[in-house]
């Protein structure tokens, strides 16, 4: 791998973790109902509501 | 989405009024297996931990086995009759129609057995719920000293409900607590709690009922605190409790800049050894560029700083946990309310010395909306931990090294003064403000001085471990990916094939593009577009600041990342006027995106926070360019 792919990929690995952060209101709601309807109560939770569960 | 319960495990909520040992016995319980978080929607700081229990039943087998406890530590509060905000919290968790938050299935009602008048009736309000309650009569060897006996097995009989003595700081009466504790949370509670306002004539009768049970159970009244007496004797004094105060807070403000220097010489000389090591084993290439110059100097120069951030915290929390704060906040009453604020907004803006987040938090102990709103628009302007870096840097390089009058370090004293004006500043708007929008009475002040004890050394080392590891998140995610980003920007594009020589490559990237382009709007203030550069991130967080300058300067110059040389360039590349001007500068700007989130969150309104990031820019954009222009016209610049 080059170094300007690596840097790329470092990059890229922290704007999607953000992305992923900044947009949690939209989707942890389906995933925890999905993941309620499957048992995973604590994991519901904890995707939820982050490190308030 | 309502919170499910795991029958395994049981919520137990703590409560109590202030100053009861809660906390201390929330922690004693929970140890290190806490976390620190914010009850969604209306922030309020929210402690919850977690007991591993033995499996066990209750004995009528009337619920099922309790394996785990969730302990929640809520807000002080005198009555389920709120007057606050954060006593409408521990409300609404107690009775279970708080959204984010399952009812808890016991409490366990803390009392200071040194003042049970006051503290017994919120356990009658409690009881009346017919939610399982664990009575824990908490300070009893304080009790025992001043020659308190109670009975308390007729306190139990009085009661109705169990009573185990404890001392939470020694963490004696535990086991007994979370025996009983669990055992009532085997079974099952009641589906809703009944609670309505109180009628004054409900009130008077619940304060006799508790008159009755004292006379039933106490079988020698205690002594009167007289050492917190003659203490206050000198701290509550007009003229010597102001001395003392202001004694107290220079100490602080010296330590910071004394105590910290090996501690974070050593981190530097750390982070600088790693990032050596790092450079001789890696080729030449953007890769280790974004490594050395963005990651390790943009994160590092922040580390740095981690000691005099914790020696704040820690005199924070023990001048709160001695009970001197409140002396403080009463003192301070009439300097606040001929500024138009209450005595309360004290200990709000002290905390915010550390960090305005928690300060905003606190306003919730003001009842008056526009006291909290005139306290939480001035809070940002208090000299937070996160300005810290920055002063450090700039008072590092420019200020010289000596002593003043044989004793006090001329650096120590001008950081002093920095945090003087971060005083001066949020008293001056306070009293415009009151003045203008948030124009109102101002209320009386009303407030319990706890009796003086002290500071627990496990609370203490616990909540600056927790600080600690909010620091360190907050360096490893958002200083980070600013650090990250300011290289990329400062690293690309490249320079054309046919770019001049002498002309250096950042010149042609982003950030330089950006730095030029608003150069014009900051040449006034004495700022170049490295500084611009470097600003813009340090709106979303004030320490960035520091890394930014580092990644800029050592980008510019071709070289590794040196933090420790980089107030040395500064002083080479910056007159003493521009140095100036950015201390001012960060004085008043409003610096950090967290802080406007909180400001939303607790007004419940974009335009408060709008308003306060606008008059700070004003404040700080006027403040830097009349300090810029009289330096100048002095030949400092």
């Amino acid at each position: 791998m080059t170094q300007d792919r690596a840097v790329a990929l470092i990059v890229g690995a922290i704007a999607a973790a953000w992305l992923v952060h900044l947009s949690r209101g939209w989707w942890s709601k389906p995933v925890a109902a999905w993941l309620l309807r499957r048992g995973h109560v604590s994991l519901a939770m904890r995707v939820r509501f982050g490190r308030r569960a | 989405m309502s919170a499910v319960r795991d029958e395994s495990i049981s919520t137990v909520a703590l409560v109590g009024l202030p100053n009861c040992g809660k906390t201390s016995l929330f922690n004693a319980l929970t140890g290190s297996r806490q976390k620190v978080a914010n009850y969604p929607g209306v922030t309020v700081e929210r402690k919850e931990g977690w007991v591993r229990l033995g499996m066990s039943a209750a004995s009528d087998n009337s619920g099922p086995a309790v394996s785990q406890l969730r302990l929640l530590d809520l807000p002080g509060t005198y009555s389920l009759d709120s007057r606050t905000p954060d006593e409408e919290i521990t409300r609404e968790v107690v009775l279970g129609r708080h959204a984010a938050e399952v009812q808890p299935q016991a409490l366990i009602a803390v009392v200071d057995a040194t003042n049970l008048e006051r503290n017994l009736g919120l356990v009658l309000e409690l009881k009346a719920l017919g939610l399982p309650i664990v009575l824990a009569l908490n300070m009893m060897d304080l009790a025992g000293r001043r020659g308190l006996e109670l009975d308390l097995s007729v306190l139990e009989r009085e009661l109705g409900v169990p009573v185990i003595p404890t001392v939470a700081v020694k963490a004696e009466g535990l086991a007994p607590l979370l025996a009983r504790v669990s055992e009532r949370c085997a079974k099952r509670p009641p589906a809703q709690c009944p609670w309505q306002k109180p009628t004054a004539a409900e009130v008077r009768e619940r304060f006799a009922r508790v008159d009755q049970i004292l006379k039933n159970c106490v079988r020698r009244r205690s002594k009167p605190a007289a050492l917190t007496h003659a203490i206050d004797r000198l701290v509550l004094h007009p003229v010597w409790g102001a001395v003392v105060l202001l004694l107290a807070l220079g100490l602080m403000f010296q330590a910071i800049f004394s105590w910290a220097s090996i501690p974070a010489d050593a981190i530097e000389a750390g982070v600088a050894a790693f990032g050596g090591w790092m450079g001789d084993r890696m080729p030449e290439g953007p890769l280790k560029s974004l490594l050395i110059d963005g990651v390790i100097a943009g994160v590092g120069s922040v580390l740095v700083f981690l000691p005099q951030i914790l020696i704040l915290f820690a005199f924070i929390f023990a001048l709160e946990d001695s009970g001197y704060l409140a002396r403080a906040a009463f003192l301070m009453d009439r300097a606040m309310s001929a500024v138009g604020l209450h005595g309360r907004a004290f200990i709000p803006l002290l905390s915010s010395y550390a960090c305005a987040i928690p300060g905003i938090m606190a306003t919730r102990t003001i009842a008056n909306p526009r006291d909290r709103l005139a306290t939480i628009l001035v809070a940002p302007l208090t000299t937070c931990s996160a300005r810290l870096p920055v002063y450090t840097l700039l008072v590092g390089a420019f200020v010289p090294a000596r002593k003043v009058a044989g004793v006090l370090g001329l650096q120590g004293l001008v950081l002093f003064g920095l945090y003087l004006a971060g005083t001066i500043a949020p008293l001056t708007v306070a009293a415009v403000l009151r003045r203008t929008v948030l124009k109102g009475p101002k209320p009386a002040l009303l407030l319990e001085l706890p009796t003086y004890k002290r500071p627990s050394l496990r609370g203490l080392a616990l909540g600056l471990i927790e600080r600690t590891r909010l620091f360190v998140r907050r360096a490893g995610t958002v200083i980070l990916s600013l650090s990250v980003m300011i290289w990329v920007l400062s690293s690309y594009p490249k320079p054309p094939a046919d770019a001049p020589a002498g002309v250096p490559a950042i010149h042609y990237s982003h950030a330089g593009q950006i730095g030029r382009a608003i150069e014009p709007l900051l040449r006034p203030l004495g700022f170049d577009w490295r500084v611009g550069v470097a600003l813009v991130p340090g709106f979303a967080a004030r320490e960035v600041m520091v890394s930014a300058l580092g990644t800029v300067y050592s980008v510019e110059q071709g070289t590794e990342a040196d933090t420790s040389a980089l107030g040395a360039r500064l002083a080479g590349s910056w007159s003493l006027a521009t140095a100036l001007s950015l201390m001012v500068w960060y004085i008043f700007a409003p610096q950090c995106l967290s802080t406007l989130a909180v400001v939303r969150r607790e007004t419940n309104s974009w335009r408060w926070a709008a308003f306060l990031m606008a008059y700070m820019t004003v404040l700080a954009y006027g403040a830097s360019f009349v300090t810029f222009q009289l330096a100048r016209a002095m030949g400092w610049g």
